[in-house]
């Protein structure tokens, strides 16, 4: 790559990263995977960069690579995506309480134990602000499918919710 | 959790992922040198892959593969819609790309649709998954059809994002050999049939075939909701399905009487040179070693091992004559730098190298790693990995002989 798109491009990464970041560890329940899937995109990024860099808004185009790199990793083999026993209570954070600290674990834990589809489509609607065309095309599937997906999943996500709230008093 | 979080769970959502996440675990410089590598890998391509598969062969490796000679992809005749002869259509998984033009035959003989096939844009799977996804026909205001073709790999496993399912049911159906998963989902104005096929012994990798029916209403309208009026199209039957999945399959070959880690064939593993360098002949070495244990290489994927350094390939398995749900798996990674001793990790000997060991707790089972440290101080490590599921019965442990003659294929004669 020449110099200067190189340069540019490590613009683009350091500006992208925190963003990605929020997206990938919302769409995955696993910390870790989600920083792998976050350096993924960004090299996958980097060898189409010469092409791509002259796009309106590369972050989508980010954007798409990290979803779909999502939805290839959640196409493999479970055991591929066996967990270590160790790092197994990382998605099961319950805690209760009233303040932001304490809001923020339910959230996490909550969101965490939706349908792969129902958290990314909740997350790509209400976190990353996105109409409804585009995640249905970021999710390869129907605007209808995503409203139902988005639904069930806030539904889903607002009795999950009453559980860990309950489970703390 | 305050009940006005709870009734505003996206503000709520919003609020919690703008905490501070701290520093990220890699930096600009990794993401560039990981992207560098990623190109180099792509340069090599497809001439790189080619080539160490010739030099593999040339090596007195047999490559032919289980099943007969496959490279012959016929695509159907276009005048055939009926139910398919499995011997007659030799499959086309060995070369993914041919599997473009048997869709499309299908699709002309039985749907009479003239759309082109295309692969989906590749850039978010790995190697090994072929995507295809082709428009069969398309009637405006009415009703849309996709049909998507998925081979390998793919966990088979439908998630809950479309209400009212309707299975799944595995069932046999006339005109293909073997059990079929079949998944109706209906929902949000679409009607989604998925048939699945499990990778089988010796077999095939899994492919998953998918008709989207999407009810769109007029142009302009609002969009129907009325999933009750979405029915699959009256040329998408049971023979149909069966047409297709032997087209993509091919007769499938099942092995009963081998063991995990008794070679099967006459094959030589007769090493052809340092691979460690090379991921891509890694890969090749691999799938030859497979091949010649009869490990199901189907599923296998690549990755980037952010703990073994930048380049480091991960190789995975199926065994597939211990064929247990969960499965066990078997794991090569190849061509990183070296790690050095690993908490847990405790020095033995295998098939004469010196090695270390260690066993980790999974949500799903057991896994045995074994690792060789880098070869004078040039060359990859190589660590395998079985996994013994928690429940089913244990796997055999991989014999010396099967490690040995990885390790030549992939250190190539010392």
């Amino acid at each position: 790559m020449r110099a200067d798109l190189e340069e540019e491009f490590r613009g683009f990464v350091q500006a992208a990263i925190p963003r990605l970041r929020r997206v990938a560890l919302a769409t995955s329940r696993d910390p870790h995977r989600a920083e792998d899937l976050v350096q993924t995109t960004l090299e996958k990024l980097y060898a189409a960069w010469p092409r791509i860099h002259g796009v309106d808004d590369p972050h989508a185009y980010a954007r798409t690579v990290l979803v779909r790199s999502l939805i290839s990793e959640q196409r493999r083999h479970w055991w591929q995506r066996e967990r270590s026993a160790a790092d197994a209570g990382h998605d099961v954070v319950v805690s209760s309480g009233s303040d932001g600290v304490d809001a923020r674990l339910d959230l996490r834990a909550a969101l965490a134990v939706l349908p792969t589809r129902q958290r990314m489509a909740v997350v790509l609607r209400h976190l990353e602000d996105l109409p409804v065309a585009e995640v249905a095309r970021l999710m390869g599937c129907s605007e209808g499918t995503v409203k139902s997906t988005t639904s069930d999943g806030l539904r889903a996500l607002r009795a999950a919710l009453e559980v860990v709230a309950g489970q703390g008093k | 959790m305050a009940m006005e979080t709870m009734e505003r769970v996206p503000d709520g959502l919003r609020e919690a992922y703008a905490a501070d996440l701290g520093d990220a675990p890699y930096t600009t410089d990794d993401v560039v040198a990981g992207g560098r590598a990623r190109v180099r890998r792509r340069r090599v391509g497809a001439a790189g892959v080619a080539a160490a598969v010739a030099a593999l062969a040339v090596g007195a490796v047999n490559l032919a593969p289980l099943g007969g000679d496959r490279a012959d992809v016929t695509p159907p005749a276009a005048t055939s819609g009926t139910t398919a002869s499995a011997a007659a259509y030799p499959g086309c998984v060995d070369r993914p790309t041919s599997c473009l033009d048997v869709v499309a035959a299908w699709s002309r003989a039985v749907a009479g649709s003239t759309a082109r096939v295309q692969r989906q844009d590749a850039a978010g799977y790995e190697a090994g998954t072929v995507v295809l996804a082709q428009t069969v026909s398309s009637i405006r205001q009415r009703q849309d059809v996709y049909l998507s073709v998925v081979i390998a790999p793919t966990d088979l496993t439908a998630e809950g994002q479309v209400r009212g399912p309707e299975g799944p049911t595995k069932l046999m159906i006339d005109g293909f050999g073997e059990p079929v998963d079949r998944l109706v989902r209906v929902g949000g104005g679409n009607r989604v049939e998925t048939w699945s096929v499990a990778p089988v012994k010796g077999g095939h990798p899994a492919v998953e075939v998918a008709l989207n029916v999407a009810n769109q209403g007029p142009a302009g309208s609002v969009y129907d909701e009325a999933s009750s009026d979405v029915s699959a199209p009256g040329w998408w039957t049971e023979d149909a399905v069966a047409n297709l999945l032997n087209r993509l399959l091919g007769p499938a070959v099942v092995h009963t009487d081998v063991a995990v880690g008794t070679p099967t064939r006459t094959a030589s593993t007769t090493p052809t040179g340092d691979c460690s360098r090379d991921p891509e002949s890694c890969r090749a070495a691999f799938r030859v070693w497979t091949d010649t244990y009869h490990l199901n290489i189907g599923n296998y994927g690549t990755t980037t091992d952010a703990s073994s350094g930048p380049g480091a390939r991960l190789f995975t398995g199926t065994p597939v004559d211990n064929q247990v749900d969960p499965p066990p798996g078997i794991e090569m990674l190849v061509g990183g730098t070296d790690p050095g001793p690993q908490p847990g990790e405790t020095r033995t000997t295998v098939a004469g190298l010196p090695a270390w060991t260690s066993t980790r707790d999974t949500d799903v089972g057991v896994r045995t790693s074994l690792r060789f440290d880098a070869v004078d101080g040039k060359r990859g490590s190589v660590e395998l990995s079985v996994l013994r599921p928690k429940s089913g019965p244990t796997p055999e442990a991989l014999s010396d002989a099967a490690v040995t003659d990885l390790l030549r294929l992939v250190y190539g004669r010392s």
